[in-house]
């Protein structure tokens, strides 16, 4: 076993089981750092679950509401069928209409037009066939109507008197010619194709009642159009910003505390994040609401160890037996000060649309929800480095108040439509707090400015 | 009460019990932290860090060995995070030899805990740090580089640094006190 360096010893056996003083407010400060790293998980727990709804519900979404873009397409090599209303009621199938024959002749007839994919299963059956066969004994109802020309009908459509009894054997399909092939609609029509196809082919009957089901439940459905009066959208934003305090001396005496304090403070990256709820109407005239999250960094520089001491030493019989002076290095030493706000944004704003862009102007108040300071600043009493915090905060000099004040608000707001629902956005903003947020008890007056961009996702409601 | 009700009383989150394990810890592992920082504003960070970890894992204290020693590790492994991101670059320095010139025990068998401190304070940081793991809490130079992320060679070379100037400033007393 190796012998220790008698340095080591010296040291391990003064130094191992060595007490220092420990700050009175230590105790105190533990207790709050606590207490803030729960308030911290819970909102961060809160978050995450709440995105996680969030992102369910997206992906749940679309699947119950049909897009503009999953609206069926029209077959232009249309297929002519007749059939009742209350047919076309039943399997959903889209509206009958009405056309004139090429002699110029007024014929009440019905015509509807589907995609081949709807229509026809992989097999070639009809859709309409297997209505008829499911109900056959529903009558024909004419309904004389004012014909008007179909621009959806084609050549080959081939339009069929209604006033003739209608069978299943009598409906007709037209087999998209190969030069131009049918157009396959949306997911759901290919959904159903492909579910279709998989069923068994030795138990027609029961295919095709399947089949029925789930067309008639899975039926094409409208687009969902906006409101005509306002859409509603969620923002969700975030990113840098840059904040600028403002200190001003209350009185003649605190300006050496003001010089001391600008000089060892510099502004640090800012940030803001959060979502909105966005009601814009028909004219362009929008209001926002949500909750923000907004912190300002600052950066306190002070310098440790440019200092002499002067050490006494003594025999031992007590006697002074010299002097140790020691240069200590000067470095500099950085903390970071952090002043945060959860607050509420009510602003009004202006929007237009330009293809693919929708440009918008939004101002107004952000309100405070929660304030809170905490960092390092030269002490206006010791001109040494102490802990800053707020009224009623205790062991800290408490230089701001309890509750800030709301803030003004003024942001440019781009996005871009990536989809029916989405779009990106980019919002520059500035934004001021008019009152101080210092202690009225505090030497300075201090408030802030802070501008920045945010960048989000808008998703339209 | 005894250490292991005064732990359940801290983990059943109990603030009487947790103010009394803090008073009973608090100025050791002060004495801790200040070996490991610059200055005393930096040692009641650490401090603080230290037992808001302390108080979030006792539970996970399993009741083997000794607890001091458990809490003493958080500190010591607190004190490196706050230090760890400058001061140490992977270096490949071989140990350069330092003459050591031997050491009357006499010299400075009666320097307190306050001048000690003081010199532990003046060295470099990465002396300071190496010589502190090494020499005060025991561990290898073979832990000391996993835990600081640094060679072996480098821990040494350190540990040798460190040593030199300790005993310069030493020798200086001794000429002082002769």
């Amino acid at each position: 076993m190796s012998k220790r360096h008698p340095l080591d010893e010296l040291f391990k056996n003064n130094l191992r089981d060595a007490s220092a003083p420990v700050p009175e407010n230590m105790w105190g400060r533990i207790a709050r750092a606590r207490q803030q790293k729960r308030r911290r998980m819970v909102v961060i727990w809160s978050a995450v679950s709440a995105s996680a709804l969030g992102l369910l519900a997206l992906f749940l979404f679309p699947l119950s509401t049909p897009e503009l873009g999953h609206f069926p397409l029209e077959d232009r090599n249309a297929t002519a069928n007749v059939f009742s209303t209350d047919h076309a009621a039943t399997l959903a199938i889209p509206r009958v209409l009405d056309v004139q024959d090429p002699d110029g002749q007024e014929n009440h007839q019905l015509l509807t037009t589907r995609s081949r994919s709807a229509t026809t299963n992989e097999r070639g059956q009809n859709y309409l066939e297997i209505a008829a066969a499911v109900s056959p004994k529903t009558p024909i109802i004419p309904q004389p109507r004012k014909v008007t020309p179909n621009k959806l009908a084609s050549k080959e459509v081939v339009p069929v008197p209604i006033n003739q009894e209608l069978k299943a054997e009598e409906v007709t399909t037209v087999v998209p010619s190969e030069e131009d092939p049918p157009r396959i609609a949306g997911p759901h029509q290919r959904l159903r194709s492909q579910i279709v196809a998989a069923l068994p082919t030795r138990n027609l009957a029961l295919a095709q009642q399947t089949e029925l089901k789930l067309f008639a439940n899975h039926a094409p459905r409208c687009a969902r159009f906006a409101s005509p009066y306002f859409r509603l959208d969620l923002e969700v934003l975030g990113g840098p910003a840059y904040a600028q305090q403002i200190l001003q001396a209350k009185t003649p005496e605190s300006i050496n505390h003001l010089n001391k304090r600008r000089e060892s403070e510099s502004a640090g990256v800012s940030y803001s994040s959060g979502f909105r709820l966005a009601a814009a109407s028909n004219v362009g005239l929008s209001v926002r609401s949500g909750v923000m999250y907004s912190e300002i960094n600052d950066r306190f520089t002070f310098e440790v160890g440019s200092e002499m001491r002067v050490s006494t030493l003594f025999g031992p019989n007590g006697e002074v037996i010299g002097v140790d002076t020691t240069y200590l290095e000067a470095y500099q030493e950085q903390h970071r000060n952090r002043l945060r706000f959860i607050e509420v944004p009510l602003l009004v704003g202006y929007e237009r649309q330009w293809g693919k862009l929708r440009v918008g102007v939004n101002a107004g108040a952000y309100l405070q929800l929660h304030f809170g300071a905490k960092g390092t600043i030269y002490s206006p009493a010791t001109e040494e480095p102490t802990q800053f915090g707020q009224q009623g905060d205790r062991d800290v000099l408490p230089i701001f108040e309890q509750r800030a004040s709301a803030a003004w608000y003024a942001g440019m707001s781009i996005a871009y439509n990536l989809h029916s629902r989405y779009s990106l956005i980019a919002e520059p903003y500035f934004k001021s707090y008019p009152r101080a947020l210092s202690s009225s008890e505090y030497d300075l007056r201090q408030n802030y400015w802070m501008t920045g961009l945010q960048l989000g996702m808008r998703m339209r409601l | 009460m005894t250490e292991k009700e005064l732990i359940k009383g801290c983990v059943r989150e109990d603030v009487n019990c947790q103010q009394q394990l803090f008073n009973l810890y608090a100025g050791k592992m002060m004495a801790v932290c200040v070996r490991y920082s610059r200055h005393r504003l930096e040692a009641e960070d650490m401090l603080q860090e230290a037992f808001v970890k302390i108080f979030d894992n006792l539970d996970k204290f399993a009741f083997k060995g000794s607890f001091e020693g458990w809490i003493r590790r958080i500190v010591v492994n607190t004190a490196l995070k706050h230090n760890q991101r400058k001061y140490f670059t992977n270096e490949q320095i071989a140990v350069e030899h330092f003459p050591e010139t031997p050491i009357e025990p006499v010299a400075y068998s009666r320097l307190g805990e306050e001048e000690l401190l003081k010199m532990i304070a003046l060295l470099p940081e990465g002396y300071r740090v190496v010589f502190n793991l090494y020499a005060i809490e025991g561990y290898s130079h073979k832990e000391i580089a996993e835990m600081l992320n640094i060679q072996e060679s480098t821990s040494r070379s350190q540990l040798v640094k460190a040593r030199k100037m300790l005993q310069n400033q030493l020798e200086k007393l001794q000429r002082l006190a002769v």
